[in-house]
C-alpha cells in the first residue's frame, strides 16, 4: 500500500477559490456547496491513481470556468500567505494587540482573517478593521453555542438507549438555557439536566458540568 | 452535515491511500466511482451555469 500522493496545486486552487468566494463573491457559494461534500467523501476513501486523476480533472474544470468568469488566476494567488497593510491599520492593529486582545488565540484568529482577506494580495486598510477584529464577540457566542451543543451530545451519549429525550429552551426569555427531560418527566423535577446560559456559567463554571453529574 | 469549508485547508489534504487497480476492494472501487460520477455531474452543472452567467457579463 502506497501513501497517497499530494495534489497541492489543485488543493491550492481549491483554497483560493473557497477564499475568493467567501470574501469577495459570497453570492457564489452555490459553486462550492454541491461539490465539496462529495469531494471530501472521496478524499476519505481508498482510491486508485486513475480515480484520483478523474477527481483532479473534474475540479480543474471548475477552476478554469471560474477563472473565465471573473478573469482571475486562482493558482498563484497569495502563494506565500503574505499580508499588506496601510499605516493607519498597522497602528490600529498594534493598539488592538496591546490593549484589546485577551489571549494569544485572539492574535492568531486575527492573522488568519488577515490572510483570508489577502487572497488577491491587495493592501488592507481601516475599512477592513471590523472584518479583522470586530467579530470577536460573535465568534465568542458561536464558540459558546458549540460548547452547549457538545454538552447535549454528551448527554445523549450517556443516556440509556430507548430513553426519550426532550429538549426545551429555558422558560426565562432572556436566557438560552437548554433542558433535557428523561422519559417524559417534567424537566423542572429531579430528572432534568440543565445547561445554563453564559451569565450563570461566568458566576459558577461548575454549572457547565451539571449535565454529566446528574446523569451519573 | 455540510462541511465548513471556511475551516478546511484543502492545500494540505491528501487522498487517504493510493492503491493499484488489483489491490483495491471492488466494492470500495465501485463506491468511489459512484462518488466521482456524482462529483462530475455536480461539476458539469456548476460549469454550465458559470459559463452561461459569465458570457452574459462579458
Amino acid at each position: 500500500m502506497k501513501v497517497g500522493r499530494p495534489f497541492r496545486p489543485t488543493g491550492r486552487r481549491l483554497d483560493n477559490l473557497s477564499n475568493l468566494i467567501k470574501n469577495k463573491y459570497p453570492q457564489d457559494k452555490w459553486v462550492l456547496e454541491p461539490i465539496l461534500p462529495v469531494f471530501l467523501s472521496i478524499i476519505d476513501s481508498n482510491s486508485t491513481i486513475e480515480q484520483q486523476e478523474k477527481v483532479i480533472d473534474a475540479l480543474n474544470r471548475v477552476f478554469n470556468d471560474y477563472e473565465f468568469r471573473y478573469n482571475t488566476i486562482l493558482e498563484n494567488m497569495n502563494p506565500k500567505d503574505t499580508i499588506t497593510l496601510d499605516v493607519p491599520l498597522f497602528i490600529r492593529l498594534l493598539e488592538y494587540a496591546r490593549e484589546d486582545a485577551k489571549t494569544d488565540m485572539d492574535l492568531h484568529d486575527l492573522a488568519e482573517r488577515a490572510i483570508n482577506l489577502s487572497t488577491e494580495g491587495e493592501c488592507l486598510g481601516m475599512q477592513d478593521y471590523d472584518s479583522l477584529v470586530g467579530q470577536t464577540e460573535r465568534l465568542d457566542e458561536f464558540k459558546r453555542m458549540q460548547e452547549l451543543a457538545g454538552i447535549q451530545t454528551e448527554v445523549e451519549k450517556n443516556i440509556p438507549k430507548g430513553t426519550k429525550i426532550t429538549y426545551a429552551k429555558g422558560n426565562k426569555p432572556e436566557k438560552t438555557a437548554y433542558m433535557v427531560a428523561y422519559n417524559d418527566h417534567d424537566y423542572n423535577k429531579d430528572y432534568c439536566v440543565v445547561v445554563t446560559d453564559k451569565e450563570d456559567l461566568d458566576n459558577d463554571p461548575n454549572n457547565f458540568l451539571l449535565a454529566k453529574r446528574w446523569i451519573k | 452535515m455540510k462541511p465548513d469549508y471556511t475551516k478546511i485547508k484543502f492545500e494540505d489534504l491528501e487522498f487517504k491511500n493510493t492503491l493499484n487497480e488489483n489491490e483495491i476492494d471492488p466494492a470500495e472501487k465501485a463506491r468511489v466511482d459512484e462518488l466521482i460520477k456524482q462529483l462530475e455531474d455536480a461539476v458539469d452543472k456548476v460549469c454550465k451555469r458559470l459559463k452561461d452567467e459569465g458570457r452574459k457579463t462579458i
